[in-house]
């Protein structure tokens, strides 16, 4: 998981070599070089339901600049395909998402997918809040609570000639050429709990439940056979 | 007083104020899901619209993800595209009122038939008394037929699951309608018929079938033969026959001569024509168009369904526990499947056999299979809620008996939403007390459907 994250994720460094190579003079042909960019996020709500606060800050320089966040969203956490789409057509936000969403698979049985957040033109701050789901996860022993890694962001700039390739918009529609923004993170990385069933119930709820079922039955055949018809 | 003034207005009046609530309800939902996130609209009527776009687009309805119903539920949704996007929901609110004067008529009906029934023995009527018992039967079945028609309108439950959008109301159209034509038409074929397309449609009225089946029964105590006799003869049959069956009945429940009961006769014949052409005719049409898929979404799906999310269902938690556990035995799902079963048989049987009983027979077997479900959600009371108006006049409950289970049913499911809201919105490990309540819910409906029957008559004890 962590390993592919990697892989997947930008490479901070590497940019910032990039950046470091590329100097002054190129940032005159494309106005997202010298982004100061720093990311706040904040999750809201317990339970199943959660909310993603993002605050995004830049310097005043590079207004101009189209900026996404992507999200690597885990196999234990889904965000509703319906409910994003709800909020794209009120303009609350505009988010892709990336692959099918089965928003009834546990999580041990679901993929992953990906999630652009599309940043509308914003002077100095804009804030963000995505709605997303937890997954139910396998019962186990002891039960307490499972946890859920929320990934970290990354923050995309629109800027041609470079080498990550996404969505335009969400129409999904073309690929544009995106770079790697390196962020100021303002947060720690996240973990969520989620409750789990215990395994150590199993006899108990077994039990009762199948003889609960039997004993219905019998109580209603009895009232049966004692009512006149 | 208000309340019964207000029950014994026009029927009309009802269906008439009933729709204006129903409209306006829809165009506050309209405004709520344009101003809020938390939509009014239930999610499956968006699924709905979308198969209906892709029915539009001559493609499958179930590219649709979670599209798990019939076809027909799609065509009938594409004005929702071509029209209104609330076409579907007014659709739903229309057959809610027609659902409404199908509940009506019934009872009439049965009323009627049971008025006959009741009514004659005491043979030595004058002319003019016999018309003025009349006038004052005519008088109580309306007024009966109007309680069970409010009941069924005025219900915050219809109310809600038509127009929130959820095709229920439909399912239940086709349920009521084979009711009408088993009891007040007559029409056995074209009962089937619409049983066939009913099963097609929503799957849960195929536990009807044997209760449908056996009221045609000649075996059943108010019989076809005996009603074509001259009254007074028929009557006094009937009376005897129905003696005679019911005093051994009462010691068992299941006997082996019931067993002839199932030689089919030549209406039972039709009904079930009706109901394996139309039905399997459905099945076929649709996996021509549409192939496995829609076999598997549509009926396949329910039996491997594997809902573990938290709902109301006493087996929620035991399957949710043992959903990815390879090792369990056969008996676990021998023992949730089977005191349902024996209950539906028995029910069948039962109260199929008896002339005045089939609504009933109906009621309990919903409420049965409602409460035994694996997976239970409120949307599923709506089955029970439209039946229910049936037999209400058969029920001889008291007022307050019935206000004190209506209370303990509603008392029992708040209980269950507590701990569920705590699971839910604040993630807290709740579980075990969310099955407790599910256990107490559970005893709860079996306690009301063990009321049901017991105070259920369908013949009045001084007859």
């Amino acid at each position: 998981m962590h390993l592919k994250q990697f892989a997947l994720a930008p490479r901070p460094f590497q940019m910032l070599i990039i950046l470091l190579l590329i100097s002054p003079n190129s940032s005159k042909d494309s106005p997202c070089q010298s982004l100061n960019v720093s990311l706040t996020q904040k999750i809201d709500n317990e339970g199943f339901h959660r909310e993603l606060k993002w605050l995004l800050e830049r310097g005043p320089t590079s207004l101009q600049c189209k900026l996404a966040i992507r999200l690597d969203v885990g196999p234990e956490m889904y965000l509703n395909p319906d409910q994003i789409a709800d909020l794209n057509r009120l303009g609350h936000l505009s988010v892709l998402i990336v692959g099918d969403v089965d928003v009834e698979a546990p999580a041990h049985l679901s993929k992953g997918h990906i999630t652009y957040i599309y940043v509308p033109p914003f002077a100095e701050r804009v804030s963000l809040n995505v709605p997303f789901h937890l997954r139910y996860q396998r019962a186990q022993i002891s039960g307490g609570y499972g946890k859920v890694i929320v990934n970290k962001p990354s923050v995309l700039a629109l800027s041609p000639q470079s080498e990550i390739k996404a969505p335009c918009d969400i129409s999904n529609g073309v690929l544009c050429s995106w770079r790697n923004v390196s962020y100021q993170a303002l947060f720690d990385e996240v973990e969520l709990l989620v409750p789990v069933g215990d395994l150590d119930d199993y006899p108990l709820v077994s039990i009762v439940t199948l003889l609960l079922g039997c004993a219905g039955c019998i109580y209603t055949l009895s009232v049966l056979s004692t009512t006149p018809l | 007083m208000a309340w019964r003034k207000f029950v014994s207005l026009d029927y009309k009046v009802h269906l008439l104020v009933s729709l204006v609530v129903r409209l306006a309800l829809v165009a506050y939902g309209v405004y709520h899901d344009q101003v809020s996130s938390v939509p009014y609209t239930d999610i499956d009527y968006k699924v709905f619209t979308d198969a209906a776009r892709h029915v539009l687009d001559h493609k499958s309805p179930f590219e649709r993800h979670t599209y798990r119903y019939s076809p027909l539920v799609a065509y009938l949704m594409i004005p929702n595209i071509t029209l209104h996007s609330s076409f579907g929901k007014i659709l739903f609110c229309i057959i809610d009122l027609i659902d409404a004067t199908l509940i009506r008529i019934i009872v009439k009906t049965t009323l009627h038939e049971y008025f006959k029934y009741v009514g004659e023995p005491q043979n030595c009527i004058t002319g003019r008394s016999r018309k003025k018992t009349k006038t004052k039967k005519n008088d109580q079945t309306d007024t009966t037929a109007n309680l069970s028609l409010v009941v069924w309108l005025y219900n915050p439950l219809t109310l809600a699951i038509a127009t929130r959008g959820n095709c229920d109301s439909i399912a239940v159209f086709f349920v009521l309608a084979t009711l009408y034509l088993l009891q007040c038409r007559k029409q056995y074929f074209a009962a089937g018929l619409i049983h066939g397309l009913s099963i097609h449609f929503r799957l849960y009225p195929i536990v009807y079938s044997l209760t449908f089946y056996m009221y045609l029964s000649k075996f059943s105590f108010y019989s076809l033969e005996d009603r074509r006799k001259s009254h007074l003869r028929e009557i006094t049959g009937a009376s005897d026959g129905r003696v005679a069956t019911r005093k051994p009945e009462r010691k068992t429940i299941f006997k082996r001569k019931y067993l002839l009961y199932l030689v089919p006769n030549f209406d039972q014949i039709r009904l079930v024509q009706g109901c394996i052409l139309s039905l399997f005719s459905l099945i076929g049409i649709f996996y021509f168009l549409y192939g496995y898929k829609f076999v598997y979404e549509t009926y396949l799906y329910h039996f491997t369904r594997k809902d573990t999310r938290h709902n109301f269902s006493l087996y929620f938690y035991l399957q949710y526990l043992t959903a990815w556990i390879k090792n369990i035995g056969i008996w676990q799902k021998v023992l949730v499947v089977l005191p349902q079963l024996v209950l539906l048989l028995v029910f069948s049987f039962r109260y199929g056999l008896n002339r005045f009983s089939l609504n009933f027979s109906v009621l309990a077997q919903t409420i049965v299979m409602v409460t035994y479900n694996s997976v239970l959600t409120s949307q599923y009371f709506v089955w029970i809620m439209a039946v229910l108006p049936l037999c209400l006049w058969q029920i001889r409950m008291s007022v307050n008996n019935a206000i004190f289970l209506v209370v303990v049913w509603f008392a029992a499911q708040g209980a269950w939403l507590l701990p569920a809201y705590f699971l839910e919105f604040h993630g807290q490990n709740t579980f075990l007390f969310i099955w407790i309540q599910s256990v107490s819910f559970f005893c709860a409906n079996i306690a009301i459907l063990g009321r049901l029957i017991m105070f259920f008559a369908p013949v009045k004890k001084e007859v």
